[in-house]
């Protein structure tokens, strides 16, 4: 996935795990960047009574670099407590919750906003309200008219901000994916997949109508820039105090002492693809400044070496160039520093040599209109300079992207010369974003309305 | 932002030592109250106090009150005890107070 469950440790700790980040510049609001932080991985719809709720112990944060040194200028801060309405329930509704302060809603979260940079910290807001999960038809009657929209906020200097549950818009066939690299479009030509016997398949998105825990937060382009430097790198991390005290009288106990980083989240499926198990948990408690002790993952994948081996004699290309151990500077350029100019003609979102894994957003380059024909959802890959991975947009197919990019269909960019396999331009694990049942929404937070557990019950 | 920070850019890191200084002599004073000459070797407070002082809108449940103090002695021999309170951590390095908290440790509960 994204970076859902990516490593031991914080698949473990599901409130801190980050699964999604999305950074562009918004369609309806060209001025503005929308950033969408994804936490809670698979949700299932009808998993009461105690729905999902980010974590009240989590520091989660959205940082932008704006001058390419892989460290922070500008955070956003999000802090969630939680309150009950009738303690001696044991429901997190007691009827139908028909609005954001119903007295029905047992379980309310609400949570402060807070914009630190190098003059200091700015508290935007406090006790903003988060919507109720969406529990079903009798209990979240009109989810999106009645409580989903109304829990967008604005923010001082034009800012938006919505914290809650979302449906889930990142697409992916996991069952087939995590089984062996099986690919179910091309499973007969798999290793593995030709033994069993498979035939060639649709993909399955195995995370359709599931929900997510979606921060999203719109600023102008304004908040985010550096004169001079449109390009900003974005990443999210969630942070838990060091120490947890489980006392007898003390509830769910008490937190201790500073935040220390356990998630983290810039390029989508960097480190559930790239980075080896033992060092999972360690590059997720790192800053992207110190990403350079991981480039040689990125400088020669292992997915890139074994698809040669899964897929016999399809990437006769790709294994010629894992032969000879050639850094794969094109995933290097598109993950750790930006692509530099005179690569892609009329488009550059390269911040300097610091490799750091951030989300990359040249905030010069517009929007390109959902019903342009220029719109791709394969992004820079397919022509369309204002996606993936150039930022990230909702709809972006990041899965089909990277697969193609390690397969090496992005190696030309750094040699000419290099002839791309035919299988790795049509590689794809078979899903679109019309394997997405609630689609993206047209406005803030464009993240879809969260399925509802009775239409989805399991 | 909550990880180590050394090497970030100094512009960033005076503004949040300033903070820092301030959480790290307020909970010196708190956890030490009747020890005898401790050394405040250090304190990796930078960023625990930032996030007291950046997080005002939450409540942390210790509206005003005072917080509870953790101490854990990373190294009895060399004196190396940690801290904790709040959103702040103290580095000690005071071979007394960690050996007499390491007695105090195994002493029998009745």
């Amino acid at each position: 996935m994204s970076s859902h469950r990516e490593a031991p440790g914080i698949s473990k700790d599901p409130v801190a795990d980050s699964t999604d980040l999305y950074a562009f510049v918004s369609q309806d609001r060209p001025n503005m960047v929308t950033m969408v932080a994804n936490y809670i991985p698979l949700e299932t719809p009808a998993g009461g009574p105690n729905f999902y709720e980010f974590g009240d112990g989590v520091l989660y944060e959205i940082n932008i670099d704006n001058d390419g040194d892989g460290w922070p200028d500008i955070t956003y801060q999000f802090r969630f407590k939680t309150r009950l309405t009738t303690p001696h329930s044991f429901l997190y509704n007691t009827g139908p919750i028909k609005s954001l302060s119903d007295p029905t809603w047992n379980s309310k979260q609400s949570y402060s906003v807070t914009r630190v940079d190098r003059r200091g910290s700015q508290l935007l807001g406090r006790n903003l309200p988060c919507p109720p999960c969406n529990v079903g038809i009798l209990s979240t009657p009109n989810y999106e008219k009645n409580l989903g929209s109304k829990a967008v906020r604005p923010l001082p200097g034009n800012r938006r901000v919505f914290a809650g549950q979302r449906a889930e818009q990142f697409y992916v066939d996991l069952g087939s994916i995590f089984d062996l690299a099986n690919l179910r479009p091309f499973q007969e030509a798999n290793l593995f997949g030709k033994m069993a016997g498979l035939k060639a398949a649709p993909g399955v998105n195995a995370t359709d109508r599931l929900n997510v825990h979606s921060i999203a937060i719109q600023v102008p382009i304004s908040d985010l820039v550096r004169r001079g430097r449109p390009t900003i790198g974005v990443w999210t991390t969630a942070s838990r105090q060091k120490v947890h005290i489980a006392d007898e009288d003390g509830g769910d106990g008490w937190p201790t002492g500073p935040f220390r980083q356990v998630s983290r989240l810039g390029n989508p499926l960097v480190n559930e693809v790239l980075i080896a198990l033992e060092d999972k948990d360690f590059w997720n408690r790192q800053p992207p400044a110190h990403d350079k002790q991981f480039a040689h993952y990125v400088a020669n994948p292992e997915l890139a070496n074994l698809l040669p081996i899964l897929y016999p004699g399809a990437f006769p290309n790709l294994a010629k160039l894992d032969a000879s151990r050639k850094p794969r500077l094109d995933l290097e350029a598109i993950l750790l520093t930006g692509i530099p100019s005179g690569l892609i003609k009329g488009f550059t979102n390269f911040t300097g040599k610091v490799q750091a894994d951030m989300l990359r957003l040249n905030t010069s380059i517009p929007p390109t209109p959902r019903r342009s024909p220029k719109f791709s959802p394969l992004g820079v890959v397919g022509g369309d300079l204002a996606g993936f991975p150039n930022g990230r947009r909702i709809e972006d197919d990041v899965v089909t992207i990277e697969l193609r990019a390690i397969a090496g269909v992005t190696y030309p960019l750094v040699d000419p010369k290099y002839k791309v396999d035919g299988v790795a331009k049509i590689l794809t694990d078979g899903l679109t974003g019309a394997s997405v049942t609630n689609k993206p929404l047209s406005r803030f937070p464009y993240m879809g309305v969260p399925y509802d557990g009775y239409n989805n019950p399991s | 932002m909550s990880t180590d920070q050394s090497g970030q850019p100094a512009s960033r890191r005076s503004v949040l030592r300033g903070a820092a200084g301030i959480g790290a002599a307020g909970i010196a004073a708190t956890a030490l109250t009747g020890l005898a000459g401790p050394a405040l070797a250090a304190n990796d407070s930078e960023h625990g106090s930032r996030e007291s002082g950046h997080d005002a809108g939450h409540d942390d449940g210790h509206d005003g009150g005072p917080h509870p103090v953790v101490a854990y002695v990373r190294d009895a021999s060399t004196g190396h005890v940690e801290l904790y309170s709040g959103t702040t951590q103290v580095h000690l390095r005071d071979k007394d107070l960690a050996e007499r908290i390491v007695r105090a440790s195994r002493k029998q509960v009745s």
